[in-house]
């Protein structure tokens, strides 16, 4: 099977790095950006399989990366990653059309399950 | 477009009773179930657009439910609700087939929330399928062949219907049986194998060499367009 292809959107270095190594070592291939702006660019010229997404960019911010995508019709899955853990910006997040949202401080675990689901394709027709 | 169904599996009769409101209210057709067993009942006999589900419940717990719906190609979106919130609940849910996974307690904006990006991933069901010379349409529920009405039994209409929106997998038997007679009692594989013949008799052009309904041995049937 072809290796799914992840874009991870995260300005933490230490977090983007232990990201990275995770992902790739479940077989994904793994692109990063460590801002708001190189993120989008990644993103919008070549849509990953799925995309992790900070909130607090430098640039450009996650919330507004998630709304210009699907303006664009883009629909590549989004799982945002944030330490905006209050109900409105989970709930904010969802209705930009994310598909996911994870708190910081999350488990790797979990964070790779999510990710697994969400980067099969879609089950229906 | 017609609204999207809700199954909730919860035995807290509290809990259960507001999130039935809070869906309805939101325009979502909300069926419940207290216990597992009633529960793994009105899943298999008419699966919802979506799932919410408790672990703990009485008779079945979730994660049976879950990997029973999954076993049987039931692939609407799960969401599991639990107080079960260590990492290995979480990863053992989503392990199981669950799509997502909420602690309780929840705040119920979310909850709707993560139910509508569900159902917006989804998509709109499509109101018709075309294969060969024929349309299958959902809406009228009617099937034309050359732009001809071709009678369909209710269970011939459901057995195509099932069959289209699950165009090149496998379907075991008892899949088809769960999802197209749910728990009506007498039936056995053999009345899928009828229903596939007469359904064949009315749909390809060469019933004994069927290029939509194929056979695949020992195991049930795939469709191809």
């Amino acid at each position: 099977m072809t290796a799914r292809k992840i874009l991870i959107v995260e300005d933490d270095a230490a977090l983007l790095r232990g990201l990275k190594d995770n992902f790739q070592a479940q077989g994904y291939q793994v692109r990063t950006a460590n801002d708001g702006e190189k993120g989008r660019e990644a993103f919008f010229r070549d849509p990953p399989d799925l995309v992790l997404l900070d909130l607090m960019l430098p640039k450009v911010n996650g919330y507004e990366i998630c709304r210009q995508a699907r303006s664009r019709r883009l629909n590549t899955p989004i799982l945002m990653l944030s330490a905006k853990c209050q109900e409105d910006d989970v709930v904010r997040g969802l209705e930009l059309g994310a598909d996911d949202y994870v708190t910081k401080p999350f488990g790797i675990r979990e964070l790779l399950a999510r990710a697994k689901h969400l980067s099969q394709p879609a089950p229906r027709p | 477009m017609s609204a999207k169904t809700i199954l909730i599996i919860e035995d807290d009769p509290v809990l259960l009773r507001g999130l039935k409101d809070n869906f309805e209210s939101q325009g979502y057709l909300v069926r419940t179930a207290k216990d597992g067993q009633k529960g793994l009942d009105a899943l298999l006999t008419a699966p919802p657009d979506l799932l919410l589900l408790d672990l703990m419940l009485p008779k079945v717990n979730g994660y049976e439910i879950c990997r029973t719906a999954r076993s049987r190609q039931l692939d609407m979106p799960i969401i599991m609700l639990t107080a079960k919130g260590q990492e290995d609940d979480i990863v053992r849910g989503l392990e199981l087939g669950a799509d997502d996974y909420v602690t309780k307690p929840f705040s119920i904006r979310e909850l709707l929330a993560r139910v509508k990006a569900f159902l917006r991933r989804q998509g709109p069901e499509s109101a018709g399928y075309e294969f060969g010379d024929c349309r299958l349409d959902l809406t009228a529920h009617k099937l034309f062949k050359r732009g001809v009405e071709v009678e369909l039994t209710s269970k011939e209409f459901r057995l195509l219907e099932f069959f289209v929106k699950r165009a090149s997998r496998a379907l075991t038997r008892d899949s088809i049986l769960a999802a197209v007679w749910g728990n009506e009692v007498i039936v056995t594989d053999r009345s899928v194998d009828r229903c596939v013949t007469t359904l064949r008799s009315k749909i390809e052009p060469d019933p004994r060499n069927p290029r939509f309904i194929q056979t695949i041995r020992d195991i049930g049937y795939r469709f191809e367009n």
